[in-house]
């Protein structure tokens, strides 16, 4: 047998896939999201009618899922790759079953499923119908045709993969835990993901449980939600997109700190959702495509 | 015998979930036989079935074209039909022309609504191809399902996940009709891994064949008998027997195309310590995350799992890797959430739930405890022999699993109960009180001690829900109220318990101290559960009502009513009875109330002057005392016969006596005399509530 694709090669080839399929290569956001949706190559895209193709890699940083690097399954940051084809095209599922067949997965001799799972994120005002794909039970990606983002019904059905590279590569590589899993090589001596990773997993753990500052992360959570809603009123959309994203992750980590009770949990979560919502009608009303909620 | 064809639509879709599967195959042959029906075409057998990919319903013999009928077509009021000069209006001619009819064939007719516009026209001799073809696109976008989707530009084009093709036959042709981005075709599609070709059916005669000949098994029927049969042969292979378990058969037939089972090891259970995992625990993570089966042997879980897959061609030694891994992982969480919990134990979560909201408005989790130790208490009060030790303390216990590790997890919520009952167990409670801990949630408890938390619980649900403004409204139940006051009317009829539900919802209103002004809703709603429930056993609606009517109150004692009927109902008397009661209600009805029978005034027996009068009052009064023990007794059955001997003198009394004579005195006398005798029929049942047909 070859020997099976490393973190990064898994990357590249999903790349190559996807750029050959008419996506354009972004970036990942130059701030901390919990997920890959968060990067306005998918918030802000999804809410227009022009066709839109884009794949980029998402550092996905999720506080509540630290776990000081002694879990093998659950991480502070695990890695996205994100896929968006606007509109959505017929073929949705075959793409992306072509795209596992790009990592020499062979799919006839296992067992892989679309199973439902209804995609919602309540801070973004968005939902979406589709499957989380299991393969031999393991859930590799989530496939989501959008419906709702911003709480603006989209004038285009846009579908969006989620890979969770790090399932993938276990599966690939047959390792039991994340911290195990190759990520490349440098100079032919080869460096696992907990090589990269185990010091920033420990200190974000203690930081997301322990350390961070409640008291300073509850102002600045109230400062950027106010200066959201400034910029939204001067027409300045990114910075004020930047501030629901500061905004999440400061709850994100409220949240991790058990600051937050049950009650207030669900208003914060509204409040987040009214700047997601402020924003994207700023970009349709910019735009002059879409229609309100 | 007209000339026919078979018909058979198949919706080819994106996996639609295993819920939404058999509902929507159901709508959708309902409408299609309702627009066949309301056209008069006839059709034979019809066949629905499905798999996640598609959607499918065959019907045999379907008429080539509609039998010609005339309808009659309702229009407008007459008011708006016509002007002030009788002239046909503007909306009588649209509704003229809708029906391609002239003004000149409107006719104003009344009906117990009023004086309508009518047309008649004469339909039929339709092709049915057309027919379908015009009402297809409609039937398929009105299938209901609960979460619909979007996924071409039109915004009214939804449906479960987006449809991809579609297969349509009416005899050997395809039959065409309109449908937005696609065209119905004879190309259906097979197993996407095994099969991923299309495949072009000729006949829709060889459709199931040909699909099974693509790893599709369309017949769900088929595939649960198989998926069934290979899971038990599986079991037997590994030296045990299938646990079975029907609501995860019934979803895993609704998620694969073509069952493949393969069997997994949890190898090294016992060197991972997951020897001690409770047998439920086990159970749930396995059926909730790989939706696993397990097989037993001498009543022990055998330390494998069996997984049924999508996938004819997949090999078992590789893919079992990962269902392997993912399953211990599970166990792994699962063991150190036990554990977790088994150090502190239930009693310190028990004070923990003063700190938890129960509903909000209404209280705290340790109210609510509080509330389910009193209303056990309360209404095990009328129950012989119940052991009100038990049902204090397991109510004590009740709700605290809800705060361990192990329940608040997803994946284990499912266990809340069995928990309880299995870390009350290990900390020593005595076993009926874990029983009773592990069935609250059921509607089957084993004990009058569980039955009495069962319904107490679920009491105290209905009531806070009610009392914070969110009662079950149409379709939407969203905290599963009916299903709850189902329950307790099965568990009451069950076990036979002499609950009386006025009594218990006031004990529960008064432990909350809020919601005296749901009283009459929440009643309403627990009565017109109990009606559903008589109903859902097949008693006829009129006799759910005819004892409803007097004997509402206790759900038990309305059932043994209703089974003493059952046991008499047949041939002409019953029906005699309901007329004579009828007869009864009708003439007595402005004069002598039903709900205070007590103040109905005895017949003055002198003034009695026909032989049919003394002698329906001499027989009346002759079973009084008979009745009133029977009754007392619950004897129905008794009863009911004490009542019949009373129909023939009643019937004699109406085919020989006027009632309603001029003379005062004598009219109300023969009026009170009816009265009395309807009295002694309400003492079981009003039976003029009992439809009599023709």
């Amino acid at each position: 047998m070859s020997k099976p694709l490393s973190f990064q090669e898994i990357i590249l080839r999903l790349q190559d896939y996807w750029i050959s399929k008419g996506c354009v290569l972004m970036q990942p956001y130059s701030s901390e999201v919990g997920a890959g949706t968060f990067n306005p190559a998918s918030f802000l895209k999804v809410l227009d009618d022009k066709p839109w193709r884009c794949v980029y890699v998402e550092p996905a940083k999720r506080p509540r899922d630290a776990r000081y690097a002694e879990n093998p399954l659950r991480v502070y940051q695990h890695w996205q790759m994100q896929v968006i084809l606007k509109p959505a095209p017929e073929d949705a599922q075959e793409l992306y079953l072509e795209s596992l067949r790009a990592l020499g997965i062979p799919l006839e001799r296992h067992d892989l499923r679309f199973t439902e799972d209804d995609w919602e994120s309540p801070t973004l005002g968005a939902w979406g119908l589709g499957w989380q794909v299991d393969l031999d039970g393991i859930e590799i990606t989530q496939f989501t045709y959008f419906q709702q983002m911003g709480a603006i019904d989209l004038p285009v059905i846009p579908v969006e993969y989620t890979y969770g590279l790090e399932r993938i590569a276990m599966f690939l590589q047959g390792v039991d835990s994340i911290f195990d899993i190759v990520w490349g090589e440098v100079d032919g001596k080869s460096l696992t993901w907990g090589d990269v990773f185990y010091q920033n997993e420990k200190d974000f753990s203690a930081y997301s449980i322990k350390e961070a500052d409640i008291d300073y992360l509850r102002r600045a959570f109230d400062h950027y939600e106010a200066e959201c809603h400034r910029l939204v009123s001067k027409g300045l959309l990114m910075p004020a997109y930047d501030a629901v994203i500061k905004c999440s992750h400061y709850f994100n980590l409220l949240d991790a700190r058990g600051a937050i009770s049950v009650t207030e949990r669900a208003a914060t979560i509204l409040r987040v959702r009214k700047l997601a919502m402020a924003v994207a009608k700023l970009y349709v009303g910019g735009h002059g495509e879409a229609e309100d909620a | 015998m007209p000339d026919t064809r078979t018909f058979l639509l198949e919706i080819g879709v994106e996996e639609i979930p295993a819920s939404y599967l058999e509902p929507a195959v159901t709508a959708l042959a309902e409408e299609i036989e309702k627009v066949l029906k309301d056209a008069g075409v006839s059709h034979g057998e019809i066949k629905k079935m499905w798999t996640p990919r598609r959607l499918v319903v065959i019907l045999k013999d379907v008429a080539l074209v509609n039998l010609k009928k005339t309808f009659e077509f309702q229009g407008p009021p007459a008011r708006v039909a016509k002007d002030a000069k009788g002239k046909w209006t503007v909306q009588a001619t649209k509704f003229a022309k809708s029906h391609g009819a002239d003004t000149a064939e409107l006719y104003i007719k009344d009906n117990e609504k009023g004086s309508y516009v009518f047309v008649k026209k004469e339909v039929g001799g339709k092709k049915t191809t057309d027919l379908l073809a015009d009402s297809l696109p409609s039937i398929i976008f009105k299938i209901p399902f609960t979460k619909r989707m979007r996924w071409l530009k039109y915004k009214t084009v939804t449906f479960a996940r987006p449809i991809r093709w579609l297969c349509a036959f009416f005899g050997n042709d395809v039959l065409e009709f309109q449908f937005p981005g696609l065209t119905p075709s004879n190309k259906t599609y097979g197993h996407r891994f095994a099969h991923p070709e299309p495949i072009t059916i000729d006949h829709p005669d060889e459709y199931i064949q040909k699909l099974k000949d693509g790893f599709v098994l369309v017949d769900q029927n088929e595939r649960k008998a198989q998926i069934l049969a290979e899971l038990s042969k599986a079991a037997k292979k590994l030296g045990g027997k299938l646990v079975e378990n029907e609501e995860l058969i019934y979803e895993v037939t609704n998620l694969v195309e073509f069952p493949r089972i393969i069997a997994c090891d949890l190898g090294g259970v016992t060197d991972r310590g997951f020897a001690n995992l409770p047998r439920e625990v086990l159970q749930t993570a396995l059926a909730k995350h790989q939706r696993a089966f397990v097989a037993e042997k001498k009543g022990k879980l055998l330390p494998h799992f069996l997984v049924v897959t999508n996938s004819p061609t997949l090999e078992p030694e590789l893919a079992k890797q990962w269902f392997e891994r993912m399953a211990i992982s599970r166990l792994e969480d699962a063991d150190f959430f036990i554990k977790e919990d088994l150090k502190k134990g239930l009693e310190p979560l028990v004070e923990e739930e003063a700190r938890v909201e129960w509903v909000k408005g209404i209280g705290t989790l340790a109210q609510k405890t509080g509330w389910l130790t009193e209303l056990g208490v309360s209404l095990g009060a009328k129950i012989e022999g119940f052991n009100q030790d038990t049902c204090i303390r397991a109510a004590h216990l009740a709700k605290a699993d809800l705060l361990t590790n192990l329940v608040r997890e997803k994946e284990f919520t499912s266990l809340q109960g069995i928990a309880g009952a299995i870390y009350a167990e290990r900390s020593g409670e005595p076993r009926e009180v874990c029983n009773a801990i592990g069935e609250q949630y059921t509607d089957s408890p084993s004990s009058n001690e569980s039955a009495i938390l069962a319904i107490s619980d679920r009491l105290l649900n209905i009531a806070a829900t009610f009392i914070v403004g969110k009662p079950p409204k149409g379709s939407r139940d969203p905290f599963a109220l009916r299903r709850q006051a189902g329950a307790i009317m099965k568990i009451i009829m069950d076990r036979e318990l002499p609950l009386s539900l006025c009594a218990a919802l006031d004990r529960t209103l008064e432990l909350i101290g809020k919601g005296k002004d749901k009283r009459e809703a929440i009643h309403e709603f627990l009565s017109d559960r109990l009606r559903l429930y008589l109903e859902d056993k097949d008693f006829p609606y009129d006799w759910v009502d005819a004892v409803l009517a007097v004997a509402g109150d206790e759900p038990y004692d309305s059932w043994l009513r209703l089974s003493a009927f059952g046991d008499l109902n047949k041939g002409e008397e019953f029906r005699l009875v309901a007329v004579g009661q009828k007869r009864v209600a009708n003439i007595t009805r402005n004069t002598h109330n039903t709900r205070n029978t007590s103040n109905t005034p005895s017949p003055d027996s002198s003034l009695f002057d026909q032989k049919e009068e003394s002698n329906l009052w001499e027989k009346a009064e002759r079973i009084r005392p008979n009745l009133e023990s029977a009754i007392e007794k619950r004897d129905y059955k008794k009863a009911l016969q004490l009542l019949l001997s009373l129909r023939p003198l009643i019937d004699k009394f109406f085919d020989e006596v006027f009632v309603m004579v001029a003379d005062e005195k004598i009219r109300n006398n023969r009026l009170h005399l009816l009265a009395k005798v309807r009295d002694e029929f309400l003492k079981l049942a009003d039976f003029s509530r009992i439809v009599v047909e023709g």
